[in-house]
């Protein structure tokens, strides 16, 4: 009986996200039981979908690219205390970068890449540092600030393709990418690209960052309490700077490895807002970056999933933010299984106090 | 007949699992003035909310004449009756204090009648004699006015009884002397009131029975007129208290901080500090004694870097820190225990291994800012061993420990920083005699160490026990300075400085 | 090449382009002033222009296309608000979650409903009128400007007036500042803090509502996906300079109103042919916010300086 109660206890924040997933794909296959002629196939489409082919499978994988590098991102700057979405931002001006040192800069192989991820992994992070820095002197909400920017620089961004990266024929887009600067195929007969390699080299640096070293122990501490960060003696201002400017860099590396691992031109045409389903994986892995390749392999998923389902039956593939969003509101809500929890921790407190009343019987009289 | 409040084995746990009040029981006569008194952490606010309809009551029972009552808002608490004046004032700040008062008030008109509001304000503050500018918004309002407000607003709103939520704290003597000639008019005009308070000597003066409260739980209800102020004391603290520690005669050999003619002006130009001088040497104990708002924690908080001094000069172990930052200050050598520790001391939901590193993180982390999972390890558990705080593992988050052993293991973690010169601001409130005990002997074994302490207490009987010199603050300067050390000052003569009533010679200005 | 500004025209569609942002700017007034910070306006604004467009479809009535758009906003605020404050979750991210689904949300079911991904052009529905203001319509110039806007534009200017009305001189209005500055002590004054949230997040579905449908039934008639375009979150913007105000959140709307017909009259009758333009009513909009921001905090200083 008792080992039962800890376990509840223990694992109570992975049951309250399975739960929340659950409930939200209970309303899904609702939906789609309403909605769909053959509900049945479109469920086995949504849930299958993703193993039935080689080329499939590594489409959820190279999905997971963005979404895992702005999880990162993200991760870090919200960490420090800070709801900050400049990521969106850093993200496709990172792409906007990566095109241009593309197009403009001819280098040999190998280095033309590592030229463009560096470049637009340091404008990324410059861009998420603005916010921050104008907050401090003018004290705008830094939310409020980030999602200007983003709008801000997509117009720059699109601008600067439309003026000096454009490819002058046919449908709007930059010009071609030259073999320099693509991420090739890792695995052939899928767009599975080395940015792969990339992203798993993002994931341990991050996660080294935030848990490992003395930096990332200063973030955690100065957005779970800054007051005792300040008098513990830490420069918080700093260390959120500093976190804004990694989580840019973050975000303006995943840009360039989606720009030139996925795509043989830039084609954004419009915000790409990678940063939101970023931050349903970066909650949904309860801000811990250990658990943020699986949620994001879970989210990129759906998706493809999703994609299937719209090609096989009458479903579109936007289904799949309804399930967002039921996610994420329930897995934010502190309230969502809480009875659960505070039963017990009530009778965990009575309990402490009769032992200490037993205990401590003869100390008090 | 049958008292107009009961309270029945009232129990309150908070979510989180922190137990607060546990089976209080105690009743309240219509007409008297009852005082509710406890330390800090006895559980007074929660069992105020509770009867005020602010927090649920998670087991026991409340009566208003006799009849049981269950509160779901603050609104059906003011419906049977029962008003609040908290410490920190339910006022809103931009509203007029007309407005304030008209908050809430069920009537059938839409519309605000500004004029309206301001005349039946002044007619209710006449009828009980109080003075109040009704049209005055409440953010330009003394913190006398705003009192008087609160407890307008809610004789306004109908209730019999009042409770007042240490009431005095923010008053000033005389505005102190003018609450509670009103609050015996009140008394007189059958009103019934529950005063709570830490401060005896208004204790005693004011109410007609005091109950007690301790660590969650009565310790008995008195007439006021039969226990003396000693007695309430022991009956609150439930320790014999005078605690005589055996302290080694040890001679300073260095000065370690020095402050030098240090002011200090608040936002609103009120000068908290005025001209402050005095010098810290190793292997002492020097104790900071005042009533509270003398300019302790100001005096504090520009030592630490917190608030930024007008004028004068500090200096630790020779290095001028008037302008340094805290970080750069601790580098130097000192520590520092703040007085809300879930504030400013610890870093609630994270473990307790790594709030132990906190403030000296960068020793365990190498070249590459790394850290050294194995020494930290090794860190905490030594210093939880040695500070015996009872935790289940050192990978326990700290929030869910004891006030006890969370203040021991920010004990632990400022005393094993290696600095020279530690701060202690009420290093044992809201702390169970255990621990203070263990504390305390901590403190002295450092002093021994050779390290410079400065302690500052609301706990007379800390001071008096752990200091080789205390210092008095009043009004933002030292007015005493009085050794300690081969014979102890006598608390009446603490207090006759304290409040100001005798001032050493040469000291003031 | 700024000739244009004298023209009556140009000002008739600055009013035009203002009133989206308008009542998105209300809608985050009140908002504000009642302690909420919703990021799910932009999300909002879309579901309800959806909503519009579907319903007065279907039906051929423009009265219950634009009664369903209003449930649905009010509907919409509703879920937010019992998650931010019956369940206790994150303002920020329950704002997120309701911009999520509304961006994707909006896509499925005009997929499903119409067909296409893009655009309602499958469905005939009702618009809003533009109004032709007798007396005021034949004067030169000002008749030009003022009248023959939307329905919708009239009706934002009465919501301005309306709810600056209703925060500065009725008892609801004093409870929902109250409520918004400073919950414990309205809470304790025996006002149901949550029904006051509730009846201000109502309002913000109101006009996050007319807001949304006056893209979809108004500027354009038909719905058109992602057609609120990052209005709803500039409006938290305009509400940072007005704070809750709902005058000062009128004014800077028409000031986003007049950069952003700048900016298209620029692109279509000048030579230029910057892409970059397009940024320019949110870099002045920034600006602004800046500059007012920096000039409050400087008051407030003196203020406190002058008080003693």
């Amino acid at each position: 009986m008792r080992e039962k109660k800890d376990y509840v206890m223990k694992y109570f924040s992975v049951i309250r996200i399975l739960s929340a997933i659950v409930i939200a794909l209970l309303i899904i296959f609702a939906i789609i039981f309403f909605v769909s002629e053959d509900p049945l196939f479109a469920i086995q489409k949504m849930v299958l979908g993703p193993f039935e082919t080689k080329r499939s499978f590594f489409n959820v994988l190279e999905r997971a690219v963005p979404l895992i590098f702005s999880a990162l991102a993200l991760n870090i700057v919200l960490r420090s205390g800070v709801f900050s979405i400049a990521a969106d931002g850093s993200f496709y001006m990172g792409a906007v970068v990566a095109t241009a040192v593309a197009i403009k800069v001819q280098l040999p192989n190998i280095a033309h890449q590592f030229v463009l991820i560096v470049a637009a992994g340091i404008i990324g992070g410059l861009i998420s540092m603005l916010p921050i820095i104008l907050n401090k002197y003018t004290k705008v909400d830094a939310t409020v600030l980030s999602i200007m920017f983003n709008s801000i620089f997509y117009y720059l961004g699109y601008s600067i393709v439309s003026e000096y990266l454009l490819e002058k024929s046919g449908q709007w887009g930059s010009a071609y990418f030259p073999d320099t600067a693509r991420l090739g195929k890792m695995i052939q007969g899928t767009s599975m690209h080395w940015g792969f390699l990339i992203m798993v080299a993002a994931i341990v640096l991050v996660i080294f960052l935030m848990e490992k070293t003395s930096f990332g122990y200063k973030v955690r501490v100065t957005g779970i309490n800054p007051h005792f960060a300040k008098s513990a003696g830490i420069k918080t201002g700093s260390v959120i700077l500093g976190a804004a400017f990694i989580s840019g860099i973050v975000a303006g590396v995943g840009g360039a490895v989606e720009m030139v691992g996925m795509y043989k031109r830039f084609q954004w045409q419009t915000q790409v807002n990678y940063v939101w389903d970023g931050l349903m994986v970066h909650m949904l892995a309860n801000e811990n970056p250990y658990c943020i390749p699986l949620t994001a392999f879970f989210i990129a998923f759906l998706r493809i999933g999703a994609e299937i389902m719209s090609r096989a039956t009458d479903l579109d593939n936007e289904i799949v933010a309804f399930l967002q969003c039921i996610v994420i509101l329930l897995v934010g809500s502190e309230r969502f299984l809480h009875a659960l929890k505070a039963r017990r921790e009530q009778k965990a407190a009575l309990q402490q106090v009769q032992a200490a009343t037993v205990k401590g019987g003869g100390q008090n009289a | 007949m049958a008292p107009i409040l009961e309270v029945r084995n009232l129990t309150k746990i908070y979510e989180g699992g922190v137990l607060a009040n546990h089976e209080i029981n105690f009743s309240v006569e219509e007409g008297e003035i009852h005082a509710l008194v406890g330390e800090n952490g006895a559980g007074k606010s929660t069992l105020m909310k509770m009867l005020y309809g602010m927090e649920s009551v998670t087991s026991g029972q409340i009566f208003i004449r006799g009849k049981e009552v269950k509160f779901a808002s603050s609104k059906e608490a003011i419906a049977e009756g029962i008003g609040m004046v908290h410490q920190h004032f339910m006022l809103v700040d931009s509203l007029t204090g007309a407005e304030n008062m008209m908050l809430g008030i069920k009537e059938s008109r839409f519309l605000t009648d500004k004029k309206d509001d301001i005349r039946v304000t002044e007619e209710v503050a006449a009828q009980y004699n109080f003075e109040i500018d009704a049209a005055r918004r409440v953010r330009d309002m003394s913190v006398g006015m705003k009192q008087k407000l609160e407890i307008l607003k809610i004789l306004y709103r109908g209730a019999k009884i009042l409770i007042l939520d240490e009431p005095t704290a923010v008053l000033t003597p005389q505005e102190t002397e003018e609450l509670f000639e009103r609050l015996v008019s009140l008394k007189e005009k059958g009103m019934t009131i529950i005063f709570i308070s830490h401060k005896l000597k208004e204790v005693k003066q004011i109410s007609d029975r005091i109950t007690i409260l301790k660590g969650g739980r009565t310790g008995g209800t008195y007439c006021t007129a039969d226990v003396t102020e000693e007695e309430i004391s022991r009956l609150m603290v439930g320790r014999v208290i005078s605690n005589d520690y055996d302290k080694k005669p040890l001679s300073p050999e260095r000065e370690l901080l020095r402050v030098e003619d240090v002011s200090y002006r608040d936002k609103f130009q009120v000068t908290k500090l005025d001209h402050v001088s005095f010098t810290l040497n190793d292997k002492e104990i020097v104790g900071i004694a005042g009533v509270d708002g003398n300019g302790q924690s100001e005096l504090i908080s520009v030592i630490t870097a917190e608030l930024r001094m007008g004028s004068g000069r500090i200096v630790l172990k020779d290095c001028d820190i008037s302008h340094a930052s805290i970080g750069k200050i601790r580098n130097i050598g000192l520590s520092y225990i703040p007085e809300d520790r879930m504030r400013n001391g610890c870093a609630a939901p994270m473990s307790v291994e790594e709030n132990m590193i906190v403030s000296n993180i960068d020793t365990f982390a190498s070249k590459m800012k790394i850290i050294d999972k194995k020494k930290v390890r090794e860190h905490s558990r030594r210093l939880i061993k040695e500070f015996l705080v009872k935790t289940p593992s050192e990978r326990q988050s700290i929030k869910s420990l004891s006030g006890g052993n969370i203040q021991k293991a920010i004990v632990a973690r400022e005393f094993s920083a290696g600095s020279d010169v530690l701060i202690l601001d009420q290093p044992t409130r809201g702390v169970d005699v255990g621990a203070i005990s263990f504390i305390h002997s901590k403190i002295l074994e450092m002093r021994e160490n050779g390290n410079g302490i400065l302690l500052v207490s609301a706990d007379l009987n800390e001071l008096l026990s752990l200091s080789d010199r205390i210092l008095v603050m009043h009004k933002g300067k030292i007015v005493a300075s009085l050794d300690n050390r081969t014979e102890r000052v006598s608390e009446e003569e603490l207090g006759l400085y304290m409040l100001g009533i005798k001032t050493q010679e040469g000291m003031a200005v | 090449m700024l000739s244009f500004l004298v023209s009556p025209s140009f000002w008739a569609s600055v009013l035009a382009s203002t009133t989206p942002v308008l009542l998105a700017t209300l809608a985050a007034n009140i908002m504000t002033k009642a302690g909420i910070f919703n990021l799910g306006i932009e999300g909002t604004m879309l579901i309800c222009a959806l909503g519009g467009v579907l319903a007065s479809g279907f039906t051929g009535s423009l009265f219950i296309g634009m009664l369903v758009g209003v449930l649905l906003g009010i509907l919409v605020s509703f879920v937010l608000g019992y998650f931010i404050l019956v369940m206790n979750a994150p303002m920020n991210s329950c704002g997120v979650a309701i911009n999520l689904a509304a961006t994707g949300g909006t896509v499925f079911i005009l997929a499903m409903v119409c067909g296409s991904k893009n655009n309602s052009s499958s469905l005939v529905s009702a618009y809003f009128p533009n109004v032709a203001i007798p007396l005021l319509k034949d004067i030169p110039v000002v008749g030009q400007i003022l009248s023959g806007q939307n329905a919708v534009t009239y009706l934002s200017w009465i919501f301005v007036a309306a709810t600056y009305f209703l925060l500065y001189h009725t008892k609801l209005g004093l409870n929902i500042r109250a409520v918004g500055e400073n919950e414990a002590a309205a809470k304790s004054a025996g006002i149901n803090v949550l029904r006051i949230k509730f009846i201000a997040l109502a309002m913000c579905g109101l006009f996050c509502a007319f807001g949304g449908m006056y893209l979809s039934m108004g500027a354009l008639h038909g719905f058109t996906a992602g057609m609120v375009s990052g209005r709803g979150f500039l409006s938290l913007a305009m509400d940072a300079i007005a704070q809750g105000n709902p005058l000062i959140g009128c004014a800077s709307s028409f000031l986003y109103g007049f950069s952003n017909t700048i900016t298209v009259y620029l692109q279509l009758y000048s030579q230029l042919d910057l892409q970059l333009i397009s940024a320019f009513p949110y870099v002045f909009i920034l600006v602004v916010l800046m500059f007012i921001q920096l000039g409050r905090s400087r008051i407030e200083k003196k203020k406190q300086r002058a008080q003693f």
